[in-house]
């Protein structure tokens, strides 16, 4: 054969080829939605708390394009975003049976474990040993205020705590009473609904401990008193509309309906830091910090479930998602979402001038809380109280 | 000759140079396979049914053109999204009592969704909400829209407005003359039919609020104290008519300006369309008024129906559709189209939400809250009994081309009309072929309301047509029982030209104008029934009197009269 067609034929073998490949490529991808692997398939479903959102999204699309190996075959996480208290219902009620749940604090694996143990006589989630919880992000809970009313509310309440807010929100004439504009209304609180929403128990549990005083040994009894009820009844009452089920909706909500719906919310810090640069070109105004003297962790446990439902596989391949997800470069990225990371080795402050820790500290964002208190997780019979109190108000 | 070595390195090389972009050319083979995208429904398509309220169909009409030509999949099936705009009140009546199927719905207001929840409760006993996961589109709040000069007279901009001003102005009776312009006559005040629409509803709510002199907690007990039902019935004495939805009420301002209303409530978006024109020409600025004691947010819920009709599929499309509208292209044409978005990161500085357009980022300051599902139905049965009464005299073609089904249809469309109005409401009807026959003249519907259905049963076609006649003759009979505290209108059917009547067409176009400028105007609401009807002159009709001119067919002149019912 002569060299020229030789080269002509060899070419025309690869164009054909290379057409074939590239078929079978996009036919491969097409069905998976995945880079093409000749390993099979080991799928786990993680149930994450929609507060989580974007950074745990970004790193499971990482881990699965990254192509983790165990035992011979690649790991494929799916994400399932859901709130805390659905995900506990569908969870104990077998409606979802995901591998591993990262529900937005220790509260849930207590209330989860709690009702399990009822139906089953078995914890679902160990709190010691190689599937103990683990926090993966840490977010405590604020008070977020726009910049104009909290300047007038500081002026005549002196600090933004529960009980200036639960006087502010009963004050006969609204903010004119406060010395602020008539025109502004009544003083409206807002925060999740605690039947859903870990921030909403959490504020639920925060306002109790703040009226007693205390940060431990909360009970039954005291939520159920009828000077517990007349006190928090008007705050609650004055939340518009129905409460929202999840905490990043109120945050956005703050934003979207501005001070005539919200003028004072509780939320996770980190939430706040997401939608900080929005406020400015939706209202013309600031908002501004505030930590509330009681505090409790939002420390969003990665919780491998010892359920029957997934193999020995599923569990291993659970928890090399969770190593991947306390990895510092994917911690590091947690800062970029106003999360602190839960590895001791990433610190809070760095060189990233888009840190929200860096970028919003004039609007009150602190990497050391100051004269923060610590309060104990109640027992799931003062949070069902709780919860059952805020429901008796709902129309 | 010495063979020369082929140089398998310069092959090799060729052959990777080649290779990549084939690989390419194969991936592209592929994408070019696929099928061609139209707007018609693909084969074996996912079709789901969508309802969405009339503000935002210039949005989400091209939108849903755009995600259908995506042919995004559920199942390994494309999903074709058949969309239609239906008024909120409507599209909840539609939806309980199984005329519709959608598998989801966006009202104006999150206000309806527990409205749908306790109607569809209390029809099928079943305990579980049927609409679920609400989520705003796109918000805007709802404001009182004046024409700029008259907004000055009162004070605006300077002078912070609110309900409470608005009502004493439609109470009192010097009327503008109050304000130094006793020329531009009665303050008149538009809303739209609470029972049909959002803004109604709202505007129902506010007075209530207003009556009650509350902001919050407002309750059904509030709503029965005589004094509140006294308040809100005097301001309801200032409507010009309701309607079904707010597009007629822009219209209207748009075409016949501060002569047609001095203010109308509307949506913030609805403002700023009419001050950009979308409307046509204005014969002034109008304003937005954000009242001081508060308003509500038309918050535009997109919500999933899981009645027995939707399957999981089906849901994943709606979400699928959800999230496409939610998505920043789709919320950026949003703000064009008026709305303030969802999407929190589209900033409204420098956009169409400005000053300039009447409107003010910034506000409202504060809201009213919304009222429970059992305070709204509260709201509605008092709207109902002291909402403006109507004079209506019902004028119906009876001439030979109406002959079967076009009458049978007609009977049924005017009997519902009859069902939507209360028993001190006044009403008459002529019919007309070669002859105008008074039925039964202008008087109280209760004492003949059995009565007048069973004669609407009896009608029968024949003969021609006497429409000029029978025109003024409407007018006549109207305006003899004109009453200055109801609404005064003539609905008039027809399904042809003219073909008998003595008064020529220019005659009788020039004294429907003259009767139009007279203090004791009436308004004609036509209805051009079938292929053959003379639009022109009933739009003519229409139009000139402050009415409203709606196309019927055999299929929906139920509808229409149902929908011409809530003008009044």
């Amino acid at each position: 054969m002569r060299k020229r067609n030789l080269i002509l034929f060899v070419a025309l073998i690869v164009i054909a080829l290379g057409i074939l490949i590239g078929v079978a490529l996009g036919l491969l991808r097409r069905q998976h939605g995945t880079p093409f692997s000749p390993l099979p398939e080991l799928k786990i479903q993680v149930v994450y708390a929609t507060e989580e959102g974007e950074w745990i999204r970004e790193a499971a699309a990482r881990f699965n394009q990254e192509g983790h190996v165990l035992r011979g075959q690649r790991i494929v996480v799916e994400l399932v975003p859901m709130d805390s208290g659905e995900a506990l219902f569908q969870i104990r009620d077998g409606r979802i049976q995901p591998t591993a749940w990262s529900p937005a604090s220790m509260l849930w694996v207590n209330l989860l474990n709690d009702e399990w143990k009822t139906l089953h006589g078995t914890d679902l989630i160990m709190r010691v040993g190689q599937y103990q919880a683990t926090p993966l992000v840490l977010s405590p809970m604020v008070f977020v205020m726009w910049q104009e009313r909290a300047d007038v509310f500081l002026q005549r309440m002196g600090e933004v705590d529960w009980k200036t807010i639960q006087q502010a929100v009963t004050a006969e004439e609204g903010w004119r009473t406060l010395g602020g504009d008539a025109n502004w209304g009544h003083v409206k609180f807002g925060q999740a609904d605690p039947l859903y929403s870990n921030s909403g128990l959490v504020a639920a549990i925060l306002a109790a401990y703040d009226y007693y005083d205390i940060t431990r040994g909360l009970s039954r009894e005291q939520i159920a008193s009828s000077t517990f009820k007349s006190w928090v009844v008007p705050l609650w009452r004055s939340v518009v509309g129905t409460p929202d089920r999840t905490s990043e909706d109120l945050m956005k909500h703050m934003i979207l309906y501005g001070p005539s719906t919200y003028d004072v919310i509780l939320v996770y810090e980190n939430l706040v830091a997401s939608q900080m640069k929005n406020a400015p070109g939706r209202w013309g105004n600031e908002l501004r910090v505030f930590y509330p003297r009681l505090n409790l962790w939002n420390d969003h446990p990665y919780c491998v479930l010892l359920a029957d439902w997934s193999t020995a596989d599923q569990k291993d391949a659970a928890l090399e998602f969770q190593r991947f997800l306390l990895s510092e470069g994917i911690q590091a990225q947690a800062l970029r979402y106003g999360f602190r990371p839960a590895n001791v080795d990433v610190p809070v402050i760095n060189d990233d001038p888009e840190n929200p820790f860096n970028k919003y500290q004039q609007q009150g964002l602190q990497v050391r809380i100051p004269r923060i208190n610590l309060v104990e997780a109640p027992s799931a019979e003062v949070i069902h109280e709780l919860q059952w109190l805020f429901q008796q108000l709902q129309p | 000759m010495a063979r020369r070595r082929t140089n398998w390195g310069l092959v090799l090389g060729i052959a990777l140079v080649l290779l990549l972009p084939c690989c390419a050319a194969g991936v592209l083979v592929l994408r070019l396979a696929q099928p061609t995208r139209d707007t018609a429904p693909p084969e074996a398509a996912l079709t789901i049914t969508f309802l969405y309220s009339p503000e935002k169909e210039a949005w989400l009409a091209p939108l849903i053109e755009a995600f259908n030509r995506e042919r995004v999949e559920v199942g390994g099936k494309p999903v074709y999204v058949e969309a239609e705009a239906m008024d909120s009140g409507e599209a909840l009546e539609a939806i309980v009592e199984g005329n519709r199927a959608p598998v989801a719905w966006s009202p104006a207001s999150t206000l309806w969704v527990p409205l749908l929840n306790a109607r569809w409760q209390e029809r099928t006993g079943e305990q579980e909400p049927l609409a679920i996961y609400p989520q705003p589109l796109v918000v805007s709040p709802l404001v009182i829209a004046m024409w700029e000069d008259y907004a000055r007279a009162m004070g605006y901009p300077e002078r912070e407005l609110g309900w409470q001003e608005i009502i004493s102005a439609t109470l009192d009776p010097r009327g503008w003359g109050a304000f130094g312009h006793p020329e531009w006559g009665a303050f008149t005040l538009g809303h739209t039919n609470p029972y049909f629409s959002n803004s109604g509803l709202l505007s129902v709510a506010a007075e209530g609020y207003a009556a009650a002199r509350k902001v919050r907690d407002l309750s059904p007990e509030d709503l029965a104290d005589p004094s509140v039902q006294a308040f809100v019935r005097e301001i309801e004495q200032a409507i010009v008519h309701y309607g079904e939805s707010t597009e007629y009420f822009a219209r209207q301002m748009a075409t016949r300006g501060p002569g047609y209303a001095s203010a109308v409530v509307l949506e913030e978006q609805t403002v700023v369309r009419l001050n950009a024109g979308a409307y046509g020409p204005l014969p002034q600025r109008l304003v937005a008024i954000y009242p001081r004691e508060g308003t509500f947010w038309s918050d535009h819920p997109f919500v999933v129906l899981r009645g027995a009709w939707v399957d999981a599929q089906e849901q994943a499309a709606a979400l699928l559709l959800r999230d496409f509208l939610l998505s920043r292209p789709a919320q950026e044409q949003a703000l064009a189209a008026g709305f303030r978005p969802a999407e929190t990161s589209i900033s409204l500085t420098g956009s169409i939400i400005d000053p300039s357009q009447g409107v003010d980022p910034f506000q409202p300051r504060t809201v009213l809250e919304v009222p429970s599902a059992r305070t709204t139905a509260a709201l509605l049965e008092t709207w109902q009994s002291v909402r403006k009464r109507v004079n209506v005299l019902l004028v119906v073609d009876i001439s030979g081309s109406m002959e079967g089904q076009k009458l049978a249809a007609v009977q049924d469309g005017l009997k519902l009309f009859l069902d939507n109005l209360a028993d001190d409401d006044s009403v008459g009807m002529l019919t007309f072929n070669d002859e105008i026959a008074t039925l039964s003249p202008v008087g109280p519907l209760g004492p003949k309301r059995a009565w007048l259905e069973d004669e609407i049963d009896r009608l029968q076609a024949g003969y021609k047509t006497v429409l000029h006649d029978v025109t003024l003759e409407a007018l006549r009979q109207a305006s003899e029982r004109y009453d200055p505290s109801r609404i005064n209108a003539v609905v008039l059917m027809s399904d042809g030209l003219d073909t008998a009547s003595r008064i020529g067409k220019r005659q009788m176009l020039q004294e429907v104008e003259r009767a139009a400028r007279s203090p004791r105007a009436i308004r004609i609401f036509t209805i051009a029934y079938g292929d053959d009807a003379d639009r022109e002159l009933l739009e003519q009709i229409a139009s000139t009197t402050g009415g409203r001119m709606v196309e019927g067919t055999p299929e929906n002149i139920r509808r229409i009269y149902v929908i011409l019912s809530s003008y009044f």
